[in-house]
């Protein structure tokens, strides 16, 4: 029990509440809070997942838990639902509502699930049974919990649905998930969550999976909702900035126990340990940013796009209508210079992916002229050799992106193929163990095989793929946003002292606006395949022209208060 | 934990290899050897599992049969993978195009022929034989093999590690053979115990109408046949041979299974 | 809806077409003449040739083939070389066994695998998914024929309970018809049902897993109830797609079953004209065999679009 509900927001005295938040006293006398966890621990099939894990959460309030992956926290939330999976052992005392919950037998239990604690997920694409339309899977919650009539149980339903920010008129009961976005599924599935009016709602990483303005607008939502209804939040994030907003206490975990924990301002103010501390200085991190050449905005460009046009063919919606195309990417153009970083930001759908296969001639170009360094990119399949030399790519998902059967020796020499003659023997292997020296890796790692390293690691190693062959650009294809905060700012430091040192150009591409911002010269911004703004990175930050670049920025969840 | 299937499943196989292999140097009687006077003994000492209606050695019978199971059932199983994987493969690398739809087309059409009824017609109008029972059953297996190939291609192809063999300027034909199909081993060599297991049925069903190994070529499913009409007379004329099937596909079986468990990283990585 | 039914229907048609010109391809390069093999070997030249002209060998073959085709549309078959009669009318009278046949089998397989599936799947690791998942691994790898002989030896001989094989006929009654076809369905339905209860548990097994079976319970479903409700629908699709091909399987496991329980279904029709070189009789078997299961697999299409939303709406 280490966070105590906390005094109202009015009164609050910074350094008496962290205090108190960090020592052992016990709850105040009467203010009984809705959720206790007292000593909570769990194993899995012998692997211990959470230690000692305490908190508090009272009726009205928010509490932020907040930890990198693996760090327990969707785990404390599933021992709260005793939903845990197969073999997993409990102990200690979770207390909800004057019932101890470890106690309950699983039929007592199914009736406070969806009734009096509701539970919201990270997946909105996958939350959703694909074969139920919305109105019986929401209906469903209400005919379980309550006896009402079925037309009485379709009313409170679309009621749910209303509240939840899907007017009836545009959202009928009948739709299936499929046919909606993912901000509206998560809406569906918050309103599951909400149909029975809960006293306690569970969020876990609820826009993690989403778009910024999506995220915006879910946010809202729960906020007002908590406003409204007086539940109880649980919102459960690696995001700082998400918690930063929201949160009235904050828990921070840290390998399944709680490192720190205490009233949101005294944490956000004057954090006390280490890891903490950590976790803050990599959210703000800024690497140094490299003085402009002035001569090198003279010089031609290195990467030449010029009303770039990418259509896909769209599957015929029937038999007798015309086959159409979509326009994934709509008359693109610019320029990126020897040794500049671009960045390049959109949200998901925009035509980002499509516009990094066609610079890398990776797929047909419908019309428009791409170059590099004055050669022509733009035929898929006969992609020149010269121009393959100089561009590399680093992608996304530190897991995918090396074949598993492969030692990482072979992995990092993989691009050396493109080269006119390439290294073989000693020669081959000087360069490979140069590489990974560069990227902060050792001589040693070149004879395991990827799955023995951790995410950053491995976003290294890619790194070190695409430099081998020394190229002139690389492509980053969202490539730090599956790593947690404090191993995004090693790999971010990394590649701004790689670009000081070799003169790299940069094309960064990313959803992520504050990553776009601490590292590019300049930025673009992507929308439905067209490029709506351009400009200096921190021109374009400071004074947006454009309406969905105003937005964009706008709707990002800050950490600065 | 899974892996308990793996051991019984390669014991049972290997027995049936062994005895195969070993009936080629040395089997208890001679299988051409018709002795009337000692027909239809139940099992006893001399003749382990008892004699046929011409006297021969079932023992005998049982092991040289096993040479003609593995032995149409593992070719037709090579034929599958030989011409189904670079099919699948081919198909993958070109999504979307007329060699792609071409390939699975071809194996939808192979899918609406009931297998054996089609390897009935073949062995019928090319005559009855082990080789075209080999052909009838091995062309069933090429749809099973390209469409698995295709399917597991396919999903590998959207993997990042193959947009990066592109970007190091590799073609798609070395792409499949350094990158895919290293990655689908596993899964072919799994479907191929399976495949191997059908075979063995199928022959059995081909031969046990006539259709298969001609006599005096022992084997097993037209030992049931000629089990048949004595059923009442000797009824372990038709259960040794059957257990022979029954044991060997299940060996299999139990193998493949085995296999995929001890073979997927996944499971692996738990232990 | 409409348009994933001309999809499917278009796809169909195509299949037929296609099938029927493979069958013909094959059987027209079988080597032997029928109107020889039907005449003996010292046959007059012109006897033989009347014959062969009686029978439409001396036309070219793509008019034989055009010929045979718009005969089928029509419903008329050809004639028997053997019994000179109508091939529709033997066969009609054939499909009266083993198309009921297949459908008993087919439904006492899908009987059994369904509660076995589910109920292993629902008692993950326990003693009942053991024991079911031992015996669905004995069912695969028992031969169906051989099973058949077992039962004849235990149902028939043994205890006396069935006959060991003909066919009762329909004027006999529903019930005899349907005891004389019992045991040969028991025999191509057990090992069906094995396949098919591995299929439905695996399946399940994955659904379980999805995170829509995790709001589920959050919403306060019992594991029976999420199951039922939820993971049950999305696990069919699989399934479906096996009972599909099952149908195709046991039409054609029934032509061997037919003869251990000499059975007059097709299987021994088919056999009789092979081995009397009766064509046209073996293509138009072979044709109707592959029409029923590309219609069947045309049915199990239009099922996925019932239970999954998603193709209905052309995606």
């Amino acid at each position: 029990m280490s966070v105590d509900s906390g005094p109202p927001l009015g009164d609050r005295q910074p350094a008496s509440d962290h205090q108190r938040a960090n020592s052992v006293l016990p709850n105040r006398v009467g203010a009984l809070p809705l959720l206790a966890l007292e000593k909570v621990s769990l194993s899995i099939h012998d692997t211990p997942i959470l230690h000692d894990i305490s908190l508090t959460l009272a009726t009205g309030k928010t509490l932020g838990v907040i930890g990198e992956s693996g760090s327990g926290k969707s785990m404390t939330a599933l021992s709260i639902m005793q939903l845990l999976p197969r073999g997993a052992k409990l102990s200690g005392c979770i207390r909800f509502d004057n019932q101890t919950l470890t106690d309950l037998d699983e039929a007592a239990l199914c009736e406070l699930r969806g009734s009096d604690i509701g539970m919201i997920f990270q997946e909105p694409m996958t939350a959703l049974n694909p074969v139920k339309n919305i109105g019986d899977q929401v209906s469903e919650s209400i005919r379980l919990h309550r006896t009402v009539s079925r037309d009485e149980a379709q009313r409170l339903t679309r009621e749910t649905l209303e509240r939840v920010g899907l007017p009836n008129d545009e959202f009928p009961l009948a739709r299936y998930p499929h046919e909606l976005s993912g901000g509206q599924r998560q809406r569906v599935v918050i309103a599951i969550a909400i149909a029975c009016k809960p006293k306690l709602l569970i969020a876990d990483e609820p826009t993690t999976a989403l778009d910024v303005t999506t995220q915006a607008g879910i946010l809202d939502l729960l906020r007002s909702l908590q406003a409204t209804e007086g539940l109880a939040l649980m919102l459960i994030t690696h995001d700082l900035a998400v918690v930063a907003d929201m949160a009235d206490d904050v828990v921070i975990m840290r390998q399944g126990r709680i490192v720190e924990s205490g009233p949101r301002d005294c944490i956000f103010k004057a954090p006390q340990h280490e890891y903490t501390l950590d976790l803050f200085a990599a959210s703000a991190f800024v690497p140094g940013k490299r003085q402009k050449q002035a001569s090198g905005n003279v010089s031609a460009p290195l990467l030449s796009v010029q009303n770039l046009i990418c259509e896909y063919p769209v599957s015929r919606r029937g038999l007798f209508k015309p086959a159409t195309t979509f326009r994934a990417v709509d008359d693109v153009s610019l320029d990126i210079r020897a040794g500049e970083s671009v960045g390049l930001v959109g949200e998901s759908g925009c035509g980002k992916s499509t516009l990094t296969r066609a610079l890398l001639g990776l797929m047909p170009i419908h019309s428009g002229v791409v170059q590099l360094n004055g050669e022509s990119v733009s035929h898929a399949h006969r992609v020149s050799r010269r121009v393959r030399q100089q561009m590399q790519i680093v992608f996304q998902d530190p897991y995918g992106s090396f074949n598993p059967r492969h030692k990482v020796a072979r992995l990092v020499a993989e691009p050396l193929h493109v080269l006119d003659s390439p290294p073989e023997g000693k020669v081959k292997n000087s360069r490979v163990v140069e590489v990974l020296e560069s990227v902060g890796m050792s001589a040693d790692d070149r004879d395991k095989y990827i799955h023995e390293f951790s995410g950053g690691q491995r976003q290294r190693i890619a790194i070190a793929r695409a430099l081998i062959i020394n190229p002139a650009l690389i492509i980053l294809d969202e490539a730090v946003s599956a790593l947690d905060v404090s191993v995004r700012a090693q790999v971010l430091e990394l590649l701004s002292s790689l670009a000081a040192e070799k003169g790299l150009a940069y094309l960064f591409i990313s959803h992520d606006l504050s990553v776009v911002r601490r590292v590019t010269d300049r930025v673009l911004v992507m929308k439905d395949g067209r490029i709506v703004e351009r400009g200096d990175t921190e021109t374009v930050f400071v004074a947006p022209q454009d309406e969905y670049t105003q937005a964009l920025i706008g709707a990002a969840p800050r950490l600065e208060f | 934990m899974k892996l308990r299937s793996l051991l019984p499943g390669a014991v049972l196989v290997l027995v049936v290899l062994i005895a195969a292999l070993l009936s080629f140097l040395w089997t208890p009687f001679d299988v051409t050897d018709l002795d009337i006077r000692n027909k239809l003994k139940t099992p006893d000492g001399a003749h382990l599992l008892g004699t046929d209606h011409f006297g021969r050695d079932i023992l005998s019978m049982l092991m040289v049969g096993a040479r003609t199971s593995i032995a149409v059932a593992l070719v037709a199983v090579g034929i599958g993978m030989g011409v189904g994987v670079p099919l699948g493969l081919a198909a993958a690398s070109r999504r979307g195009s007329w060699l792609d739809e071409f390939i699975m087309r071809g194996n939808d059409l192979v899918f609406a022929f009931p297998s054996l009824l089609i390897a009935i017609m073949i062995t019928a109008v090319f005559g009855p034989g082990a080789v075209n029972a080999i052909i009838a059953i091995g062309i069933f297996n090429i749809p099973v093999f390209a469409r698995l190939t295709r399917g597991a291609a396919l999903s590998l192809w959207t993997r990042e590690f193959i947009m990066a063999a592109r970007v190091a300027g590799k073609n798609s034909v070395r792409i499949s053979v350094e990158h895919i199909l290293p990655n689908i081993m596993n899964l072919l060599l799994v479907q191929g115990t399976i495949q191997f297991s059908l075979g063995i049925l199928a022959e059995a069903a081909l031969s046990y109408v006539g259709l298969g190994a001609q006599p005096p070529i022992p084997s097993w499913g037209r030992m049931l046949a000629d089990s048949q009409t004595l059923i009442t007379l000797a009824p372990h004329l038709a259960i040794f041979p059957g257990l022979a099937i029954v044991l060997t596909v299940l060996g299999l079986n139990l193998l493949g299974d085995g296999l995929r468990d001890w073979l997927d990283p996944r499971l692996r990585r738990e232990r | 809806m409409l348009d994933y039914l001309f999809r499917r229907i278009g796809s169909l048609l195509a299949t037929l077409l296609v099938a029927s010109l493979i069958v013909f391809v094959v059987i027209e390069v079988v080597p032997g003449d029928p109107a020889s093999y039907m005449l003996g070997m010292n046959a007059e030249a012109d006897t033989l040739a009347a014959l062969r002209s009686e029978l439409g060998l001396d036309r070219a073959k793509p008019q034989r083939y055009l010929e045979w085709v718009s005969g089928m549309l029509r419903g008329d078959f050809g004639r028997s070389y053997t019994y000179r009669t109508p091939v529709a009318d033997m066969v009609s009278d054939r499909l009266w066994i083993s198309l009921p046949l297949t459908l008993y089998a087919l439904t006492l397989s899908t009987l059994i695998a369904f509660p076995a599936g589910i109920l292993a799947a629902s008692r993950r690791g326990g003693v009942v998914d053991t024991v079911v998942m031992a015996f669905t691994q004995l069912g695969i790898a028992i031969p169906n024929f051989w099973f058949a002989m077992l039962l004849v030896l235990l149902f028939a001989i043994k205890l006396g309970w069935f006959s060991a094989g003909g066919f009762a006929g329909w004027d006999a009654g529903a019930f005899a018809a349907m005891k004389s076809l019992t045991l040969p369905a028991v025999a191509l339905a057990l090992p069906q049902a094995a396949i098919l209860a591995r299929v439905m548990r695996s399946s399940l097994l994955d659904v379980l897993g999805e995170d829509y079976l995790r709001t589920a319970r959050a919403k306060g479903l019992s594991r029976r109830q999420a199951l039922l409700n939820h993971a049950l629908r999305n696990a069919l699709i699989p399934v479906l797609t096996i009972i599909g091909l099952q149908f195709s399987f046991m039409l054609a496991g029934a032509i061997i079953i037919e003869n251990v329980f000499f059975l007059p279904g097709l299987g021994r029709l088919i056999f009789q004209s092979i081995a009397q070189r009766d064509l046209i009789v073996v293509e138009s078997v072979v044709m109707l065999l592959v029409f029923a299961v590309v219609v069947v697999t045309f049915f199990v299409d239009l099922t996925y679009a019932w239970v999954d939303p998603r193709l209905r709406h052309g995606r």
